[in-house]
């Protein structure tokens, strides 16, 4: 199998500092006000007093078989064989918003050009296979990048798990 | 509060009440010019272009949707992505609307006389070319219909759509809407003798159609209901939740009862009494009922359709999924 890359969460790490999230509307030219490519969810969990509160940064998943590029009725969305990052053709793409309903995290978001997700930075001059911007800035090293055998290894001593999604098979690693 | 699904709003909904509704107009009056050909000439040709103009705001309704109308073209400079059902569906519309067009200007008297004038093998053919078209346009319309539900069960992160019913339910609701635009045509313009005979048929045709669309309908939303806490909740926003009003009055209420009890009067009057005529506005109100019911429909099922991964209010309802496993 060709190289897939991905991203590895890990929320006993992640502080909710959101550097992630700047890092990734500066790097990439987003408008403030408008979408954000990568989000830190905060997921409360128990009952007084014992709640417990986790952070989870979150953005495309580059999945194994994407269930966005399936129902693009555009062919805007492709898979690159060369290391499996999930990219968008903003010059093809039509903005009819299939795509929002295919994906099981609802990650598709819209500007005016078209749909807008994460392409691991390769859009903004990052060699791909290199380390996208969210990862580089993460001062806490919540947040990782690599091929799914060296996060695997990565996440090996820990009760980690990959997302799971019917049919899609994303390529992130949560612990 | 859950919030309702907005991505796709009112101009789908339009789209889908008005594809439906065309499909639903041109397959009654086709299958009326094939049993009864030359009869009923109002009603065939009123029908006739109600499919065509509906479809045709339909499909802008559609296009202005996206945000990029004129890329949305390239939709049909070749098969772009033949696992999407909108790239399938996008050429369907296309060849049953030219089917439409071509029967529309072949059914209407005046502009067939015209092009038998300019072109005289097709003022000879006239007869035989709307037959064809009848027949092409009656697996067009079925296949209309359908795909207007097809398009949102082919989309696997909206719990709601994920199932056979929903085509099943638009297709019925299509025909149902149909039957009322053209049963409208029947009770208003229709001067041929055999009038009487056409409404009434078409009277007990909306009485079957709102019964198995009620069926249908019944059906989805038991079977939603069962099939998992997301398909629940999002069943529950239309059955009890804050679209419920919206619900039970203008699909339920106005869309179901309306139409059958305005059917039921004209088939009771039609029995008792050979040749009465009543006023037209007990058909022309049941079929404004039944159109109403048929847009409030579609409008509610888009605006119940969750997106799965946003059904948990906390955050996504995956990564809780996964939290709940490492934990």
């Amino acid at each position: 199998m060709a190289k897939q890359y991905g991203f590895y969460m890990d929320t006993e790490r992640c502080i909710k500092c959101w550097a992630c999230e700047v890092a990734c509307k500066q790097w990439n030219g987003i408008k403030a006000g408008t979408i954000a490519r990568r989000k830190v969810h905060e997921v409360e969990s128990g009952t007084f007093p014992n709640v417990t509160r986790t952070f989870v940064s979150m953005s495309c998943m580059h999945c194994a078989e994407p269930a966005c590029a399936a129902v693009c009725p555009a062919g805007a969305i492709s898979k690159r064989g060369e290391d499996g990052i999930v990219v968008v053709d903003k010059e093809k793409c039509i903005g009819c918003h299939y795509c929002f309903f295919a994906c099981p995290f609802g990650v598709p978001q819209y500007t005016d050009e078209g749909m807008d997700k994460c392409d691991c930075c390769i859009g903004n001059g990052v060699t791909p296979g290199d380390t996208p911007h969210c990862v580089a800035t993460c001062p806490t090293k919540a947040l990782q990048f690599g091929t799914m055998e060296e996060l695997a290894e990565k996440v090996s001593g820990k009760t980690a798990k990959q997302m799971g999604a019917a049919a899609a098979n994303p390529s992130v690693f949560v612990s | 509060m859950v919030e309702l699904q907005t991505t796709w709003s009112w101009l789908p909904a339009i789209y889908l009440f008005l594809g439906g509704l065309s499909a639903g107009a041109f397959l009654t009056v086709s299958i009326l010019h094939l049993v009864k050909p030359d009869r009923f000439k109002k009603t065939v040709t009123g029908g006739v272009w109600t499919a065509v103009a509906a479809l045709a705001i339909g499909l802008l309704a559609l296009v202005s949707e996206v945000e990029k109308p004129f890329q949305a073209m390239i939709l049909f400079k070749s098969f772009v992505n033949g696992s999407s059902w909108m790239t399938i569906g996008a050429w369907l519309l296309l060849v049953t609307f030219v089917v439409f067009v071509l029967s529309a200007l072949f059914t209407t008297d005046k502009l067939a006389d015209w092009l038998g004038k300019v072109c005289k093998p097709l003022g000879r053919a006239r007869a035989g070319i709307n037959k064809v078209l009848a027949i092409v346009g009656i697996p067009c319309s079925l296949a209309v219909a359908a795909y207007t539900g097809v398009l949102l069960s082919a989309a696997p992160a909206i719990p709601l759509w994920g199932t056979w019913l929903l085509p099943a339910l638009f297709t019925v609701s299509a025909l149902d809407t149909g039957v009322a635009a053209v049963s409208v045509f029947a009770a208003v313009l229709e001067k041929d003798e055999g009038a009487h005979g056409l409404r009434t048929a078409l009277e007990w045709t909306v009485l079957c159609l709102v019964a198995i669309e009620a069926v249908v309908l019944a059906a989805f939303l038991t079977t939603m209901q069962g099939s998992g806490a997301d398909e629940a909740l999002a069943s529950g926003l239309l059955v009890s939740g804050p679209l419920s009003m919206q619900f039970w009055a203008l699909v339920v209420a106005v869309g179901l009862v309306g139409p059958f009890l305005a059917a039921l009067v004209q088939v009771a009057t039609a029995k008792r009494k050979k040749d009465a005529a009543l006023v037209p506005a007990v058909p022309v109100g049941g079929a404004a009922c039944a159109l109403v019911g048929g847009f409030t429909l579609r409008f509610l099922v888009l605006a119940a359709g969750l997106h799965a991964a946003l059904v948990s209010p906390a955050a996504l309802q995956a990564v809780q999924g996964v939290l709940l496993f490492v934990s």
